[in-house]
């Protein structure tokens, strides 16, 4: 692409106070959302959470109720879709059945008006950049889903847009495919330097390809960070929950102290969750002590500090690179943890033993209780 | 914007359809032509039309014709739906075209054919007595027989349609495990096949007896003078310049066939149609 | 299988009285007769030469096609319209915009015949125009919907965000995949137009007659003869010329399934 710098046409996205009710149903609440140029950004969450509205407000096919949506500084409310200037890849591409793979790719070209020369090298390019050479007078329907996809993404790039919007491209294709494409995607959009917008209900989609996730449920955003803050620091249950797997425990906040908060689990425990950062509730108030488990240590005694609990082993999973062990607290809480396989050894637990569970108070995050 | 595209549509039914008929319904409540009205509105048209045996009998008759050609059509067509809809593609195509040619040939060249095939001298009878089956030339045409059988024939293809599209739907794997559990032909029919597709039979009988008693082309050409149906009769009180009392049958053939429209929307759901 | 014996009588007996009106035009009998006695092309000459006719067939095909133009016209906007757009009481609004497919020409005939008489218009070509178009664009209108129905929403929504008018849109996106119908649906108003009767008979005048209600006449009033035959069997040959061409392109089912019975 002979504009592949693309530096003059990234545009940052912003949407201020997005609303969009059906019927009974408030699709999209109050959605704040600042997208910077040349960024890649997931909206991620589970089917129903207003994902693919928020997507469709941007694109302009559908009418927010309220709120704004303003690309590259300008307000883009009452401008149509046909002259926002953007782009667009559907899960099931959308390609003209009745046109070839050429006459597709070139269609945004051609509607402009623009050169038929031109528009000739730069449909050359882009199929050469999508790895399409040669297949420009294919039909459609002749190619595969991987290939289709590109053709797609190629008739997105050849208009350069400011933005491109991407709303489950890879949802159709088989793992190993989906993988590859993901990897392609995601330099293919460094490389021309685009602001991208993608939908997926795929976390792990969502954590590979993204330089920020904003996790949605429920038409609001609960949270927007970079892959590792999203997992690491979840804000709520939901993100916290809905991003890997992850240990909950619920109780109360008995003391808090200089650099940990001590909190007594509704089983009788007692957990100790490091401060750092956290605005630390107040004693009395009802919290969810969150921990990943990778993050949690099974022995027989329990790590020097932070949290011990003596729980039965339940369940042992080999998974090839890890092992799930599903145990069960004295104080009744069910836990997960998992123990990487970096030794040859074979497991040395089996269900019925009795085990320490561990983990560091920096290794635990307090939750609001509820989070819907 | 939706407004805009519908408009000509509309504007353009409204005007020369739906204002005809209400023209129709003004005609029918006078006793003379509206460009010329002499007396106030009545309803001695209906009157005439329910009271005299004579018009009650075509009314009759039509209904009759209708349930007559609807049966015929019906045992005739099923096994013809059936066998469309369970053909595989290569077959199933040629038998398409052939039960829908038919339908695109001029309804008066059909008639024609008939008028050829049944009258005195026509094909059957010249057959029926070379094959001494028949002493004389049996009459075939202007009657009965003749309407009969040009309707059948001209509203078949409707009917093998209509159910043929519905039977598609029956899963054939449901037929297969009948026939596993002991069903013979005849007992897939009663028990899977035809329960199955009573939406179909609902929606191609009431189909077929809509256009049965509209019917107007082929009871002309292939009837006789007994052989009086309401849209004959109708045309003929046009021709004798009875144009009240003819909008008056013309109201009360408006009325039922739009019961039967009614109730071919709503009571049944044809795939596809809509 | 007896099924299959059965189905073939069925079908023969649903060719058969075509298979005769054509096979008489080949006769040389004065009167209609099949099998015919001796072959002979003479009645096509008679056909041909007959001025009555010869009008009556000009008359037809312009008539059929200014309503296919018409119903297309008028047609596709409304099926479009219907499609994209859930508007209130929608099933009673299709209902009726295809009601005329339903109801007695006899009906609509005598109808038309009070409105152009009351309304002052009178019985020329432009009121046939008018009916014909009226019990034609339900055709089109069925087809269309259906065809369009099938489309991919998305395939004009993407055609707009890479920058297409709605009017770029409609004509390289929705026109050429709503081509289908289009051709199905303007041949069935095609057909409707060119064969129909029972309206026509009610409008037509010895001025604006057509082929049809000519054919009506003549046989009503003189009794058979092989050049009604001939005319037939030039009218079959095209119409079944057209159907076969048009499943070849589009494939029968589809215009069935499009057709909606």
């Amino acid at each position: 692409m002979s504009t592949s710098a693309g530096g003059s046409k990234m545009a940052d996205v912003e949407l201020r106070g997005i609303a969009k009710r059906y019927g009974a149903v408030q699709a999209v609440a109050a959605l704040d959302l600042r997208v910077e140029p040349g960024q890649f950004v997931s909206l991620l969450g589970p089917s129903g959470c207003g994902k693919t509205t928020t997507l469709r407000i941007i694109a302009g096919l559908v009418r927010p109720d309220a709120g704004q949506v303003i690309i590259g500084g300008r307000v883009m409310n009452d401008v149509p879709v046909h002259h926002r200037g953007l782009g667009l890849v559907a899960q099931n591409y959308a390609l003209f059945p009745h046109m070839t793979v050429m006459e597709n790719v070139t269609f945004g070209l051609r509607m402009r008006r623009a050169a038929p020369a031109d528009i000739a090298r730069r449909a050359g390019e882009a199929l050469e950049m999508v790895r399409l050479t040669g297949l420009g007078d294919r039909y459609p329907r002749q190619l595969s889903g991987g290939q289709q996809q590109r053709v797609a993404l190629a008739r997105c790039l050849l208009v350069e847009p400011a933005v491109l919007l991407l709303d489950e491209p890879l949802g159709a294709l088989d793992k190993k495919l989906r993988e590859a494409m993901q990897v392609e995607l995601k330099s293919l959009q460094r490389q021309v330097g685009i602001t991208a917008i993608f939908v997926t209900h795929d976390q792990e989609e969502a954590l590979t390809l993204s330089d920020r996730i904003a996790v949605m449920h429920q038409g609001r955003i609960q949270q927007v960070g970079a892959p590792h803050e999203i997992y690491e620091t979840p804000r709520t249950r939901f993100v916290a929950e809905f991003i890997g797997v992850c240990n909950f425990l619920e109780g109360k906040v008995i003391e808090r102290g200089m650099g940990a908060v001590t909190i007594r689990t509704d089983g009788g425990a007692l957990v100790a969750v490091g401060a750092s950062g956290q605005n630390a509730p107040a004693e009395g108030v009802k919290v969810v002590v969150a921990v990943r488990p990778e993050k949690l240590v099974v022995g027989a005694t329990g790590m020097p500090r932070g949290t011990a609990l003596p729980a039965r082993v339940e369940a042992v999973v080999y998974v090839g690179t890890a092992v799930h062990v599903h145990l069960r607290a004295s104080t009744g809480e069910r836990l997960i943890a998992y123990r990487q396989n970096d030794s040859a050894a074979p497991v040395a637990l089996a269900p019925g033993a009795e085990v320490v569970v561990s983990w560091s108070p920096e290794a635990a995050r307090l939750l609001p209780e509820g989070s819907a | 914007m939706p407004a805009l595209l519908l408009t000509p549509l509309l504007v353009f039914l409204l005007t020369f359809f739906v204002l005809p008929f209400g023209v129709m319904l003004v005609e029918s409540l006078y006793l003379s032509p509206l460009q010329s009205p002499g007396s106030a509105m009545t309803f001695a048209n209906y009157a005439k039309a329910f009271g005299d045996a004579f018009y009650l009998r075509v009314l009759l008759q039509t209904v009759a014709l209708g349930v007559a050609v609807t049966a015929l059509a019906l045992v005739l067509g099923y096994p013809v739906a059936y066998f469309l809809a369970r053909t595989r593609s290569r077959r199933r195509h040629v038998l398409l075209f052939l039960v829908i040619s038919p339908l695109v040939v001029s309804i008066v060249i059909r008639s024609y054919g008939w008028m050829v095939l049944l009258g005195r001298a026509g094909t059957v009878n010249t057959l029926l007595v070379a094959l001494g089956l028949a002493e004389r030339p049996l009459p075939l045409m202007y009657n009965w027989f003749g309407v009969t059988v040009a309707l059948t024939h001209v509203l078949l293809p409707f009917m093998i349609l209509t159910l043929a599209s519905v039977i598609e739907g029956i899963p054939e794997s449901l037929e297969d495990t009948a026939a596993v559990l002991g069903a013979g032909w005849w007992s897939r029919f009663r028990h899977v096949i035809l329960p199955l597709s009573m939406e179909g039979v609902g929606a191609g009988v009431t189909l077929v007896f809509m256009l049965t008693i509209g019917s107007f082309v082929s009871i002309l050409l292939l009837g006789g003078s007994d052989t009086l149906v309401l849209p004959l009769l109708i045309y003929q009180q046009i021709s004798l310049l009875n144009n009240n009392f003819a909008a008056a049958l013309g109201m009360l053939l408006l009325v039922l066939s739009l019961a039967l429209l009614y109730a071919q929307a709503r009571v049944f759901r044809v795939r596809g149609a809509a | 299988m007896i099924l299959r014996l059965y189905c073939a009588a069925v079908l023969a007996f649903l060719s058969l009285p075509i298979v005769v009106a054509v096979g008489v035009a080949f006769g040389s009998d004065k009167i209609a007769r099949f099998p015919p006695t001796a072959l002979s092309l003479r009645w096509f000459g008679v056909a041909l030469s007959n001025p009555t006719f010869i009008t009556a067939l000009g008359n037809s095909v312009v008539l059929a096609a200014l309503t296919t133009l018409l119903t297309i016209v008028i047609g596709l906007p409304a099926a479009m319209a219907l499609v994209r757009h859930r508007l209130p009481g929608q099933p009673v609004l299709e209902t009726f915009l295809l009601s005329p497919l339903s109801l007695p020409g006899v009906l609509f005939g005598v109808a038309m015949l009070f409105f152009l008489g009351a309304s002052g218009f009178g019985l020329t070509a432009w009121g046939i125009l008018a009916a014909h178009v009226v019990i034609a664009v339900p055709y089109v209108l069925r087809t269309t919907l259906a065809v369009y129905r099938g489309l991919d929403r998305g395939l004009e929504e993407t055609a707009g965000v890479l920058g297409a008018t709605p009017w770029q849109t409609f004509w390289h996106v929705t026109l050429p995949l709503l081509r289908p119908g289009l051709v199905a649906g303007g041949l069935f108003a095609f057909l409707t137009s060119f064969d129909n009767v029972p309206v026509s008979i009610f409008l037509t005048t010895a001025r604006t007659t057509t082929l049809p209600v000519t054919i009506m006449s003549y046989l009503v009033n003189q009794d058979f003869d092989p050049i009604v035959g001939a005319i037939s069997a030039v009218q079959v040959a095209l119409v079944l010329g057209l159907l076969f061409l048009l499943d070849r392109i589009y494939g029968i089912g589809q215009i069935t399934s499009l057709a909606g019975q």
